[in-house]
């Protein structure tokens, strides 16, 4: 048996048809689907677009003082956040002020006391202890040769 | 955008159907996946934009959904191999009693390979795909498909030679 030959003879072996009723049913469910689908991502858009429609069409009916009452309320509430945010901003900057040089004076003043105290020179107050352990990177190992 | 469904559907449905028909073996389960998946791409028009190959694409989104099926299935078929094991009509019929006992029986030839091996069969020899195009249908490397379809040939041609001789 020739491979080729059985492979075209398989080849030739006519598949059965789609069913054409289906053409149709498919078709229109998928349509439905389609239709519903962007009905859905729509809707949102749609219902905000209505409310902006109806807000605005109540502001141009004189007789109705509600949609005015409401802007007005929104804009008081925005002056008031507004005017809060401009009185705390003095505060702020007062705490973030320099140290007047008064207390400078008093802490230096402070400072030579303790120095005294101590007996040690008050520029001498940083330097390290000499029985402070040091860094291990500044250790000398110490070799004896007998 | 909605896509062409129609032209879809025209270019696409005959292939769509006899690949799921084979690879489910179950009138109704073929008629509920070519559903979904036209209905993915009305749903979804964006899946087609950067397509290449459009019969691949739509092969392998036909072969995913009868996947899922399966997998949905599970406890009613354990096996996913046995998927397909059901007898269906999946040629047409004809006139010549040889020839429709040929067809028959390699329906049922097609019935007793495992899926893999009969999708991979299918896509070769009446798609006539290439094995790259079967390897991108089928989300499988090339090698893979051509080894698939080896297999899948030769128990066909273990199968079906008895009857072939006689009918040559």
């Amino acid at each position: 048996m020739n491979d080729d030959e059985f492979e075209s003879h398989l080849r030739q072996q006519p598949l059965r048809e789609v069913p054409p009723a289906w053409r149709r049913d498919i078709l229109r469910e998928c349509h439905q689907a389609a239709d519903a689908t962007h009905a859905t991502a729509a809707a949102p858009r749609v219902a905000w677009a209505a409310v902006w429609l109806r807000f605005l069409t109540a502001l141009r009916t004189p007789q109705s003082a509600l949609p005015w009452a409401g802007l007005a309320a929104v804009w008081l509430v925005i002056l008031a956040l507004n005017h809060n945010q401009r009185e705390e901003s003095p505060a702020v900057l007062a705490q973030a002020a320099p140290v007047s040089p008064q207390i400078v004076l008093a802490l230096r003043e402070q400072n030579k006391m303790f120095a005294e105290l101590l007996a040690v020179p008050p520029h001498e107050a940083d330097r390290p202890k000499a029985g402070m352990p040091r860094p291990r990177s500044e250790c000398h190992p110490l070799f004896l040769t007998v | 955008m909605y896509p062409d469904l129609e032209r879809l559907y025209d270019d696409h449905a005959q292939s769509l159907f006899a690949f799921l028909l084979n690879f489910t073996r179950d009138e109704a389960d073929t008629r509920d996946l070519l559903q979904e998946v036209f209905t993915k791409l009305a749903r979804q028009p964006a899946l087609l934009q950067h397509v290449r190959e459009e019969r691949a694409f739509l092969l392998r989104l036909a072969r995913n959904a009868a996947v899922d099926l399966i997998r949905r299935r599970d406890t009613r078929d354990r096996n996913y191999g046995q998927f397909g094991a059901e007898q269906v009509a999946l040629f047409s019929s004809a006139a010549d009693p040889d020839t429709a006992a040929f067809r028959a029986e390699l329906a049922q030839a097609l019935a007793e390979l495992p899926a893999d091996q009969r999708a991979v069969v299918h896509l070769k020899l009446w798609e006539g795909f290439t094995f790259e195009q079967i390897a991108t249908a089928l989300e499988i490397p090339p090698n893979t498909a051509a080894s698939r379809y080896r297999y899948g040939l030769d128990k066909l041609r273990d199968r079906l030679r008895p009857l072939y001789e006689e009918i040559k």
